[in-house]
């Protein structure tokens, strides 16, 4: 059914920032998502002509990212490391804000924000949530990719929407209860 | 979804895109490790060109830092499989090895156990057969104190760290990257006169250059023609 296999370099271009923004909010911390993120292509640079274009390029990618992050937590389990994935969020970039400082602040705190009440979920609907939510993929997609049936990928959403709604409901809360 | 809950989702989205530069040091990176003798198709189409960016690249860097749903999605396949393909296999079958494999190439070794400040390593797996993997390395660790030192507003110690990049690496692969940091670095230092000639510079010969959009966001942006 499909197209041309698309080559290595359009694959990075298209993709890159779909698997950082993942990886981050699937609870990498900053200092290690650029391990992360390489080891995601050196797999895709040896596999990508087994991708044979039926499924979705994004969930195929997604189950690499999913496999080297599993890879990852556990050679830190194994080193004795905890990480969370707000460590190190002080010193990380953001991007496109030299222009503004109220924009940077705003992106800093929403980003602290976000981390923070992903971090607090379970994997599996921290991953659903991220992928519907912030990179609108289908849930068939989402299914695919994380070898899950379509039902329980609505019902995680279900439960990562109630999760988030009450997580965002707090933080709200605390920051009125927070001003002068 | 309520307002609050998609403006968070939205501006956490943007704040954890990779920057510009994050991007074109994590290019190097990633080249250094595939053309290291990884076997894989075409290494030749992950060449030299790279490291420049074409058009393409920049447009994508723009258009992905603010407007978070305009990120194009070309190979987005229709949700439902053609009735077809419904009795093959899972095409992602073969994926099953991949965390072993990476384990295997990558093992962490015990020295590793570092704290867990952000670190910017050199990569994993260096070329053997070529020196350039060393001086990537090397290259990519000098850009990186200049990034942190700016991002904490030390403008003398990136320009530090820039300057040893140029004696060191007069033509090195991350020249472009070090351009567009001088600029920053100039205008951290309060020298918008010479920030200006460098962003032009910077401009011209870099015009597809991913961090275009961070150099015309600095200090010098109401110079600049749009």
């Amino acid at each position: 059914m499909s197209a041309r296999r698309p080559s290595f370099d359009e694959v990075y271009e298209e993709h890159i920032g779909f698997l950082y923004r993942s990886t981050r909010a699937f609870g990498v911390e900053a200092g290690a998502v650029d391990d992360v993120i390489q080891d995601v292509f050196v797999v895709v640079h040896r596999r990508l002509e087994e991708h044979d274009g039926r499924g979705s390029l994004r969930s195929w990618l997604m189950r690499i990212l999913f496999n080297v992050v599993r890879e990852h937590r556990r050679s830190r389990r194994r080193s004795g490391e905890r990480a969370s994935a707000l460590d190190g969020e002080m010193d990380e970039h953001l991007p496109g804000s030299e222009r503004d400082p109220e924009r940077e602040a705003a992106l800093a705190q929403a980003r602290r924000t976000l981390l923070g009440i992903l971090d607090e979920m379970d994997d599996d609907q921290r991953q659903v949530f991220v992928l519907a939510e912030m990179e609108q993929m289908t849930a068939p997609e989402i299914a695919e990719a994380m070898d899950a049936s379509v039902n329980t990928t609505y019902s995680r959403l279900r439960l990562a929407r109630k999760q988030f709604s009450a997580a965002v409901e707090r933080a709200r809360m605390r920051d009125e209860w927070r001003k002068p | 979804m309520s307002d609050p809950e998609r403006e968070l989702l939205e501006l956490g989205r943007s704040a954890l895109e990779p920057t510009p530069a994050k991007r074109a040091a994590l290019r190097a990176r990633i080249e250094a490790a595939v053309g290291a003798g990884a076997p894989g198709p075409a290494p030749r189409a992950w060449g030299r060109g790279l490291l420049v960016g074409g058009a393409g690249a920049a447009v994508l860097a723009g258009a992905v830092l603010f407007f978070a749903s305009s990120e194009p999605e070309p190979s987005r396949e229709p949700a439902v499989p053609p009735p077809v393909t419904v009795t093959e296999p899972p095409a992602a079958a073969p994926l099953a090895p991949v965390a072993t494999e990476v384990a295997e190439r990558a093992p962490a070794p015990p020295a590793e156990a570092a704290p867990s400040a952000p670190r910017e390593r050199a990569p994993r797996t260096p070329p053997k057969a070529e020196p350039t993997g060393d001086s990537l390395a090397a290259e990519l660790a000098l850009v990186a104190a200049a990034r942190r030192a700016l991002a904490r507003g030390d403008g003398e110690e990136a320009t530090a760290a820039l300057a040893r990049h140029a004696r060191e690496f007069p033509a090195g692969a991350l020249t472009e990257e070090r351009s567009a940091l001088e600029v920053l670095a100039l205008c951290a230092t309060g020298q918008r006169a010479r920030a200006v000639v460098a962003a032009r510079a910077f401009l011209s010969r870099y015009p597809g250059s991913v961090s275009s959009s961070s150099v015309r966001g600095s200090c010098v942006a109401a110079t600049l023609d749009p």
